[in-house]
């Protein structure tokens, strides 16, 4: 049994169709989702950003219970922001990721955070791959 | 007077990305905070030199260095939200990772001396595996372990804004490495508390001083003088420093409220961790406001060399006064719960 998944949300249409499959599969299992955003070095530090309307429409879009899914800024990078998620306070069982990397390398561990995932994650990892001839 | 053994990397233009505040200026900035010390003839150049495959080895995963040269030499592009990588990248990262280790070297054989390492890209967040937070490669954790492997016992203090995870990461379970770090938390990379304190092998080898956003150098000061006996117990054969200057009150990354005069109070902090002369070698991390990062590097080096500087004044007053004294408390509690447990596990 599920009760919380994590998914790695950055804006881009990968990480919309990763949060698809993440409150799809919350949904199934009756977990609560947390829907991580990676607070980089660059990044404005005064505010911490709100749930863009993609997240919240597509979980009224899904049926979900909005208080079953959680809008969390944490600083680092998206991979070691995920792969903390197993611990406190999110304590994630599952790990959902869109599979195209920051990195113009298809194939290449470098740059791509859903391989990175795969090897070091200590529970199962989703990959949400980019629909065909992407 | 001591000399200063310096290695910077001149050719690293080639590593910048458009609007990026990690640029070649930095290094430029650096290098002028070296020559308003005016040295003369106690100015020591050493001159470049690759780090080997079996020196990058010892901290990075063969499948990554592999990966990484691939990358870079295939193009380069962004490795993650943060961190960019150029067709000459690799080059570069592998001289700046080389200027370390010849600093090193030369500091030995002199057996006298400060090094300064001007390096880019910057290290103290590259993973054995993986880049990110401007980092390629480790360059301290390479020079840090070329020394453990010669026998050496070696404190690395990080005073850059930032918590360093890959240095901490690469040496968790090492106990000839003392890992010290004060960092404004929360900030990236959100790593750095008092309870990460070392693999089983290595309990209390790492020590984490997490400070609260508008901490003056006074705050910083006081948590580096609380890590003193924790370092001396350790006794440290070799002393390295990652120097960021991000946690300066001008820098655009972070919010901590030091001047430039408050990093000549820790760089002597961390100079007198250090056995004796020839010990000590500081490397450039973070830093991004130019005109602070010059004055900062002028004033760390001439405390660490002994020489009067006309720094910006120490600053005081600041929040979290008690949070390095707190910190250590928590660290110790950590390490000896995690040691009994230890012992009821055997
Ligand atoms: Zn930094």
């Amino acid at each position: 049994m599920t009760r919380s998944i994590a998914v790695g949300f950055d804006g881009s249409p990968d990480a919309t169709r990763a949060l698809r499959v993440a409150l799809a599969l919350a949904r199934d299992a009756g977990a609560t989702t947390w829907v991580l955003h990676a607070r980089g070095l660059l990044e404005e530090r005064d505010a911490s950003p709100a749930a863009p309307a993609v997240v919240s429409e597509t979980v009224t879009e899904l049926g979900l219970d909005p208080g079953r899914v959680r809008w969390r800024v944490e600083d680092g990078d998206p991979c070691s922001v995920l792969l903390r998620s197993v611990g406190p306070p999110v304590e994630a069982e599952l790990l959902v990721v869109g599979r195209r990397g920051h990195g113009r390398h298809e194939g290449l561990l470098l740059g791509s955070t859903s391989l990175q995932l795969v090897e070091h994650a200590r529970v199962p990892v989703v990959v949400v791959p980019a629909p065909h001839g992407e | 007077m001591t000399a200063l053994v310096l290695n910077a990397d001149y050719g690293a233009q080639a590593h910048e990305e458009s609007g990026h505040p990690e640029r070649p200026a930095r290094a430029t900035a650096a290098l002028q905070g070296v020559a308003d010390l005016h040295l003369g003839d106690d100015l020591v150049v050493v001159g470049p030199r690759a780090a080997r495959r079996e020196e990058l080895a010892r901290v990075h995963a063969a499948g990554y260095l592999d990966e990484l040269g691939a990358f870079c030499y295939g193009g380069g592009g962004d490795l993650d939200p943060d961190t960019y990588a150029t067709p000459d990248s690799w080059t570069i990262a592998v001289q700046a990772a080389g200027a370390g280790l010849a600093v090193v070297d030369a500091l030995g054989e002199r057996a006298d001396g400060v090094g300064f390492v001007v390096t880019r890209p910057p290290g103290h967040h590259a993973l054995a595996d993986r880049a990110m937070g401007f980092c390629l490669l480790n360059n301290i954790a390479v020079a840090a372990a070329h020394l453990v492997d010669a026998g050496e016992r070696v404190a690395i203090v990080d005073w850059d804004v930032h918590h360093g995870n890959g240095t901490q990461a690469i040496f968790w379970d090492e106990p000839r490495v003392l890992y010290v770090s004060t960092h404004q938390w929360p900030l990236y990379p959100g790593s750095g508390t008092p309870i990460e304190v070392g693999g089983p092998r290595a309990l209390g080898r790492t020590l984490n001083l997490p400070l609260p956003p508008g901490a003056t150098g006074d705050v910083v000061r006081r948590a580096l003088e609380a890590a003193a006996p924790t370092v001396e117990a350790f006794e440290p054969t070799w002393v390295l420093v990652s120097a960021g200057f991000d946690a300066h009150r001008a820098d655009p990354l972070a919010d901590l409220a030091l001047s430039s005069g408050d990093f000549a109070a820790l760089a002597a902090l961390a100079g007198g961790f250090a056995p004796g002369p020839g010990r000590v070698a500081l490397f450039l991390e973070g830093g991004y406001d130019l005109a602070a990062l010059r004055a900062s590097v002028t004033a760390s080096l001439s405390a660490l060399l002994g020489e009067p500087s006309a720094a910006e004044a120490p600053t005081s007053g600041g929040p979290g006064a008690e949070a390095g004294p707190a910190a250590l408390e928590q660290f110790h509690h950590t390490v000896e719960a995690l040691a009994s447990g230890e012992e009821e596990a055997t």
